[in-house]
């Protein structure tokens, strides 16, 4: 009784709370740590004749696992050097030159992030491929034949570059924004040269922050599954996630053992880059006092701004410029130009039931797991507020996990514990919608559990107090005074799931089945049939409904506070 | 309406101890000020009494009823009790109304007591005309108000208010004061006010309890506190007090016989014979006309309130400087006599100032 008081909370934390906080344990328990601990078991599992971590020691010395670790680690270091050119150079301008349409400009570069790594990827094979919409005019287009110059280690180094390039932008900004106005007017009243405020005042302060962006670009790189999906596979550039992928499509759930250990290789390599970056976040940050913020007065040159706008419309509007072109051509192999132009494609995949299916599920599921995640979110961010406890301290931390580790591993994880049939029932999750849905609400629960938490944190204690001290009970509570402060959280947080899930591939990639497809699948199986025109315009499709959820999203954000990457 | 006992408090943060020992016996329908500097442990003490906190150890009783001690835990929501917050606490979600109106709801009150109610406390605190208002739109004087009525509409045996002057400007204090007063008298709750201002402490309560350093050093009524300081701390506390030290020869019918420097007076205390320190306030000093009881130096002048307020350092004591009014302007270095005309004098034990006021004991409500 002693135990459980103390692992709940304390005497105040009232019956209704300790219901509510076990009800959570089991909820977390079921949906991420069973899961995650499955995968963990069946990596370590010893091998057919029961050696001691025989799979493990199978699978490591496996020359597949060795080549796709390593494509793994240099590609992903690759697209972070382009990341850091790119977003540090973009960062950089946009925060220390004075330009026309700055928001405009920032939206922009922030589009890559926004867009899902499957629509990306399919509108650069687009733009460079031979039939491309807007190099075959110009006459610039590969040679017919001659093959897409992405499917390679160096096409995917570049798009998972450019994907990932404003995380690092957004670091550096929030730099530059954090830069007191004093350090560089005290440097310029000194009389030091611009060139040198920058190379050894701003540039120093601002280097901690682009560590951190590089590290969760590499991270980011290391999980993506979109980019390597569609170029690496045609390209046969095996990275771990693909490899666990094809494995598990090839050889079914005998292979569980194998892609375990591949996932756990996968996983550590994301949490030593995030454990690296937490490292230096600590060491390097340095102290800065308060102070106005600097604003730099300095117009930026024109050939600078042209510049910019150049590489916005490589990185941001071209491809997508040609992913919609490549869906109004009538049929595949018919080049693009005005007068072939038609809606045909729209036609045809609005007519094909298993794209409406796609939008469908990825609707129901994607809002079902925002709708669910906000109601967890709710309770789960109060008891760790209200009412700590060691047990709800634990499920807080661990229900981050799954957004930490690559979404291939999840979907594994996921697998790995809903293939058996469930005690009790007989029935497996394997094949239903239910175990994507599992999926999306172990992953994208941090989205909506980060800004609620936070809101609560700086919310009030005594508004609870007052309640309390007043006799009003736990559900009255949570309902008329927790929720509605921390709605604004709760519902841009809950925004960012519904964008997030609807386009995402790497979960419904693993976990899909005939008649659950989902928008990511949908693209993605479109393009490994070779009809690239459909995937072409389901892809543009699903980037309109995105953007009108952006809308919606920047329309709550005003409310919600910083939580969307472009605002702030 | 309880009679609060408090035994054994004890209260622990990281291992920082924030309250020792706590005992305290209070009347029914008193009016108890915990006063002390900031992180003397009151707001805690207050704390643990509304049920937001657990003891490491103690009991405390309302009435016959236990409503802390080994395995009993009652929570706040049925402790009966009123609070009011330093920052108000009112929902912002909902109306000054709605804020009263919410807890008699939640209680399923009829509506028709529900509303009388609620009319009954809006009327009292003279919010009829801003019931619709969100607090956001309310002053800080308004929040106030509505905080108080969310609290009383309940009908609590015992009202409990942290610091609530602290964020309203000196005209609206002494406002609120009057009011608190007024509902006292009217309600005939218990309240027990938290705050670190002793004017605020003197202008209300019936009983005040000093703390400091996480301990109950007296709690006596204001006049208590001021002529009869139960430990140093207290007698300094209190309206800038002064402490000498002496020492006492005898002790007769509650009157110390002592010296102090080279001085020697008779005057009422709780010392036994030996080292004392002798408490007083400014009042009782006085210029004398002779040699007086303690000689000095004079440091500085300053005029105030029509008479020259002067420094002077004291022959013979460890003691710092004293103020003493006197009639005209005097030389600096120039020496004068001062006559002691009054004080209380308490122990001052070789090993430190008491732990506890002999008696944390009220009897009667003053």
């Amino acid at each position: 009784m002693a135990a459980e008081l103390r692992l709940l909370g304390d005497q105040r934390t009232g019956g209704g709370e300790r219901l509510l906080a076990i009800a959570l344990c089991a909820y977390v328990g079921l949906i991420t740590i069973w899961p995650l601990g499955q995968l963990l078991l069946t990596a370590f599992r010893p091998g057919d004749e029961g050696q001691l971590l025989g799979v493990m020691r199978d699978t490591l010395s496996s020359r597949a696992t060795g080549r796709a670790f390593w494509n793994t680690l240099t590609l992903s270091l690759m697209s972070v050097a382009v990341s850091v050119t790119l977003g540090g150079a973009l960062a950089l301008a946009v925060g220390l030159l004075r330009m026309a349409f700055r928001a405009a400009l920032s939206f922009l570069i922030l589009m890559p992030l926004i867009i899902p790594s499957q629509v990306t990827a399919l509108a650069w094979i687009e733009l460079l491929g031979t039939q491309s919409p807007i190099l075959s005019p110009l006459g610039l287009a590969p040679a017919p034949g001659s093959g897409n110059p992405l499917y390679s280690g160096f096409g995917i180094a570049l798009v998972m570059g450019i994907e990932h390039m404003p995380l690092v932008f957004i670091a550096i900004r929030a730099a530059l924004k954090s830069l007191p106005a004093d350090l560089v007017e005290a440097a310029r009243i000194a009389a030091i040269a611009p060139r040198l405020v920058l190379a050894r005042i701003i540039l120093p302060v601002t280097l901690p922050s682009a560590l951190a962006g590089a590290l969760l670009a590499f991270t980011a790189a290391v999980g993506n599954f979109g980019v390597p999906a569609l170029l690496g596979i045609p390209g046969r550039v095996p990275m771990l996630t693909t490899l666990i992928y094809q494995r598990l499509n090839g050889f079914g759930p005998s292979a569980a053992g194998q892609v375990a250990v591949l996932a756990l290789i996968l996983t550590l390599m994301a949490v030593a880059a995030l454990a690296l970056r937490g490292l230096l976040m600590r060491h390097l940050t340095m102290r800065i006092e308060d102070g106005r913020r600097f604003r730099s007065g300095r117009r930026a040159p024109l050939w600078a701004q042209g510049l910019m706008w150049a590489a916005v419309l490589v990185i941001a509007v071209l491809p997508l410029t040609a992913l919609v072109l490549t869906s109004l051509v009538p049929a595949i192999g018919v080049p693009f130009s005005v007068e072939v132009a038609s809606l045909e494609q729209y036609r045809a995949v609005l007519a094909n039931d298993a794209v409406a299916r796609a939008f469908a599920n990825s609707l129901m599921l994607s809002c079902a797991a925002a709708l669910i995640c906000a109601l967890v979110a709710l309770p789960l961010a109060y008891l760790a507020t209200h009412r700590p406890g060691p047990a709800v301290a634990a499920i807080d931390l661990l229900a981050e996990a799954p957004w930490v580790v690559p979404g291939t591993v999840v979907a594994l994880a996921m697998i790995l514990a809903f293939l058996p049939p469930l005690p009790g029932i007989g029935v497996s999750l394997y094949g239903t919608a239910a175990i994507i849905l599992i999926a999306y609400l172990a992953r994208f629960l941090p989205l909506v559990l980060r800004p609620v938490a936070a809101a609560a944190q700086g919310g009030d204690p005594a508004l609870d107090e007052a309640a309390r001290i007043a006799g009003i009970g736990l559900s009255v509570r949570l309902g008329r005074i927790f929720a509605p402060s921390v709605l604004p959280a709760a519902l841009a947080g809950a925004v960012l799931i519904v964008m997030t899930a609807m386009n995402e591939l790497t979960l419904s990639a693993l976990l899909w089945s005939s008649g659950q497809e989902t928008i990511g699948v949908m693209v993605f199986s479109l393009q490994y049939e070779g009809n690239s025109t459909a995937a072409a315009a389901v892809s543009v499709l699903s980037t309109l409904l995105l953007f009108a959820l952006c809308a919606l999203a920047d329309l709550l954000g005003r409310r919600g506070g910083d939580v969307l990457p472009w605002r702030g | 309406m309880p009679h609060i006992r408090a035994s054994g408090l004890a209260k622990s943060f990281d291992r920082t101890r924030v309250l020792h020992d706590i005992d305290l016996d209070l009347p029914e329908g008193a009016f108890l000020a915990l006063l002390g500097p900031s992180g003397c442990g009151k707001t805690t003490l207050l704390r643990l009494i509304a049920g937001l906190e657990v003891p490491d150890a103690g009991q405390l009783h309302f009435g016959d009823r236990m409503i802390l001690g080994p395995n009993r835990f009652v929570p706040p929501e049925d402790r009966n009790l009123g609070m009011v917050f330093q920052s108000y606490a009112l929902w912002p979600n909902m109306t000054a109304r709605g804020n009263v109106e919410f807890a008699l709801k939640a209680r399923r009150l009829p509506a028709a007591d529900r509303n009388a109610r609620v009319e009954e406390m809006l009327r009292a605190m003279g919010l009829v005309h801003l019931a619709d208002r969100r607090p956001h739109e309310l002053s800080g004087g308004q929040r106030q108000r509505v905080a108080l009525a969310r609290s009383l509409a309940l009908r609590p045996s015992l009202l409990l208010l942290d610091e609530p002057l602290a964020n309203l400007d000196a005209h609206l204090r002494h406002r609120m004061l009057a009011e608190f007063r007024r509902l006292h008298a009217a309600t005939g709750t218990t309240f027990v006010l938290v705050t670190h201002d002793q004017d605020e402490a003197m202008a209300v309560a019936s009983h005040i309890a000093v703390m400091d350093d996480g301990r109950i050093q007296q709690v006596g009524t204001p006049e208590d506190l001021y002529r009869r300081p139960a430990t140093p701390m207290v007698a300094r506390f209190i309206d800038h007090g002064i402490t000498l030290p002496v020492t006492v020869a005898t002790v007769r019918d509650g009157r110390c016989d002592l010296t102090v420097g080279d001085g020697a007076l008779s005057l009422p205390g709780s010392a036994r014979p030996g080292r004392g320190w002798l408490c007083l306030h400014r009042a009782d000093l006085r210029q004398a006309e002779g040699r007086g009881h303690l000689q000095a130096e004079v440091l500085s002048q300053t005029f105030l309130h029509g008479r020259y307020l002067t420094h002077v350092l004291p022959q013979g004591l460890e003691v710092d400087s004293l103020s003493v009014a006197v009639d005209r302007p005097l030389p600096v270095q120039s020496r004068i006599g001062i006559d002691i005309t009054g004080g209380w004098v308490i122990d001052r034990d070789p090993q430190g100032p008491r732990r506890t006021a002999p008696a944390a004991m009220v009897h009667a409500h003053a």
